[in-house]
């Protein structure tokens, strides 16, 4: 029955789609599970030379892993998806001349490895700063900050000097929309065409800052090296990708069963990751030399739209700084926050916004599955140093639903920092992804009933930060 | 580093057809196409904030299931289709849908109707896989015995 069942939900719900006449399915082309929501990583550019072929999907697995590693930890991609390996007797390519690549391809085997054409020499690449440094060769030969946040904040700033270049040679003024609350549509006919029409400000500048889809045939090239690589942990990890599809009944030339694959397979996928990331060390930096002069042009000017953009605006004091909200900054006091009243956004089920009248802050959950029925808050004399939130008066979380919180600190000399805290009084640090918007700083931080974690949040200033923990 | 940006047409093109999916299974073609289109509506109001999140398709999707949820009047429709169009259909099956919880409901329409993945599905519903995995297994077990009970009630 089991199976007439799917039958029957699949010829219904195809009704379905042709009856409202619009897509409800994943789309065909897509190169694996959940890149709908990795926002960078989606090619918003119009079509090109190598576009719209099939490309090898273990591309897709060594984009996942080295190129966008940066991307990754902004945007909490997790893991590279779908990958279709090349044979491992596919024919190998250039491979990179830096000494450690030379060192894997002597020790890797005897198969040929033809060398890189005469070119340019070398660029010289930043080596990582430390071994928490996420960025792969071509990000920090482009200047792109080490930490996440600064990134964020980054590319915000050269995209909006880019847009801003954009719609005064249009002939327009714009100013920059406020993080948060912008993003409404202008008034301006005119001005909204030139901005976020075909062809407008907005799509130019992602250009402008953005190495795809401009670079999308070198970008194919280099990825083909790398999957290509005859190092053998590589082959070894594309074959135990391979090994562990067909073993799970899988296909690994078949999208759609690739498209299914990332879960069974997450061990041997994220060693596939990690080797493809190290890789892109090798690779990179001969690549780079071979686009030195396209490379270099890019990275001078999205350098000089940084500039520009500082003039213009504030923004956090510095980018190399490992904390912003270091040591000059004054003991916190939930007093210190300003006197505002912020919706912080919805995670999960729940909204969660934060207050402060002067004398008391209070911090609010609203459920959004019982229609606000199931609000509470918690205040607290702004001089006090502990509130608590009781979430018993919440519903628990059930298996289906998970709860999340985000946190928002109203100014950038304000830090949040988000701990779990167990039964037995132990911490650790939430599944947190940070981004900076503008001035503001964003924590998301969730968990689920699976985890069983907690019923109390304590907001807990401490020192030069505000803690929010989630006690059970 | 970004190397790419997304525009709002860009996300909404690939984002829409599993927004519209999870809140088709929910709430019904009517309703949740509606729902569909107001969260996209609050996408472009607020695309600034939306795209530098890090699960905007789940934000969406609790966007829509407000919309949807204020403006519901009748339960969700799951209107029975042509006999022309769906040729043997199971008149049962669309009832047993209906007594699904509508997480069950969601995950199995959009895994065996929708053709989507249990991780895609996990991101919009902002659970986790292993859930999505367990609610289509209820769900297919739920509708394998009221279809059989059924079936048997009418061999009775």
């Amino acid at each position: 029955m089991q199976s007439r069942i799917e039958e029957q939900l699949a010829a219904y719900y195809g009704w379905v789609e042709e009856q409202g006449g619009v897509s409800l399915r994943p789309p065909q082309s897509s190169g694996g599970i959940g890149e709908v929501d990795r926002l960078p990583l989606v090619d918003t550019g119009p079509p090109g030379p190598g576009r719209g072929r099939v490309r090898s999907t273990a591309l897709v697995a060594a984009v996942a892993a080295g190129l966008m590693l940066l991307v990754g930890s902004l945007i909490a991609v997790t893991r590279p998806t779908a990958v279709r390996l090349q044979p491992v007797d596919s024919e190998p390519v250039a491979a990179p001349t830096t000494p450690a690549a030379t060192a894997v391809s002597t020790a890797a085997t005897s198969t040929p490895v033809s060398s890189l054409p005469a070119g340019p020499s070398l660029v010289s690449v930043p080596p990582k700063i430390g071994d928490d440094d996420q960025r792969d060769p071509i990000q920090r030969f482009l200047g792109v900050p080490k930490e996440p946040l600064d990134a964020t904040e980054w590319s915000r700033l050269v995209t909006d000097q880019a847009v801003a270049d954009c719609m005064l040679a249009a002939g327009f003024e714009y100013a920059v929309p406020q993080p948060v609350s912008g993003g409404v549509p202008y008034g301006d006919p005119a001005f909204e065409a030139a901005l976020r029409g075909d062809g407008g400000c907005d799509e130019q500048a992602n250009v402008r800052v953005n190495l795809l889809p401009s670079f999308q045939e070198q970008f194919d090239d280099l990825t083909e090296r790398i999957t290509a690589s005859p190092d053998p942990s590589a082959v070894a990890a594309r074959q135990a990708v391979d090994d562990c599809l067909v073993a799970n009944g899988l296909d690994p030339q078949d999208v759609d069963d690739l498209r299914a694959s990332a879960d069974v397979c997450r061990a041997e996928y994220d060693l596939l990751g990690e080797i493809s990331a190290e890789l892109m060390e090798q690779y990179a930096p001969a690549w780079i030399s071979e686009h030195q002069e396209a490379l270099a042009a890019r990275r001078d000017d999205l350098a000089d739209l940084l500039a520009r953009a500082r003039q213009h605006r504030a923004v956090p004091p510095d980018f190399t700084h490992p904390d912003p909200w270091s040591a000059a900054l004054p003991p916190l006091r939930l007093g210190d926050l300003p006197v505002q009243n912020t919706e912080l956004g919805v995670a999960g089920s729940k909204a969660v916004s934060f207050t402060n009248d002067g004398a008391s802050a209070c911090l609010r959950i609203t459920d959004l599955d019982l229609d606000a029925a199931a609000t509470g808050s918690v205040c607290t004399a702004v001089t006090d140093s502990t509130g608590v939130l009781d979430l018993n008066t919440y519903p628990q979380p059930t298996e289906a639903d998970s709860l999340g919180v985000t946190i928002v600190a109203v100014d950038a000399s304000l830090g949040f920092t988000i701990e779990l805290v167990d039964d037995a009084g132990a911490t650790r640090p939430c599944d947190s992804r940070a981004s900076r918007v503008g001035s503001l700083m964003v924590w998301t931080c969730t968990y689920t009933a699976d985890e069983e974690i907690s019923r109390y949040v304590a907001i807990e200033p401490s020192g030069k930060t505000l803690s929010l923990r989630l006690r059970n | 580093m970004l190397y790419l940006v997304m525009t709002f047409d860009a996300y909404v093109a690939a984002a829409a057809p599993r927004l519209r999916a999870g809140l088709v299974a929910a709430y019904g073609s009517d309703v949740g196409l509606d729902a569909a289109a107001e969260a996209l509506a609050y996408a472009w109001e607020h695309w600034d904030r939306l795209s530098t999140m890090t699960n905007p398709s789940g934000y969406l999707y609790r966007v829509g299931q407000s919309a949807a949820r204020r403006g519901r009047r009748v339960p969700p429709l799951v209107p029975p289709p042509s006999p022309i169009d769906v040729p043997e259909f199971e008149p049962g099956l669309l009832p047993a849908l209906q007594q699904l919880s509508e997480s069950q409901r969601v995950c199995v329409v959009m895994v065996h109707g929708f053709g989507w993945g249990p991780t895609e599905i996990a991101e919009l519903l902002d659970v986790n896989v292993s859930t999505v995995r367990s609610h289509v297994s209820r769900a297919l077990a739920s509708l394998r015995e009221a279809l059989e009970v059924n079936s048997h009630a009418v061999q009775d």
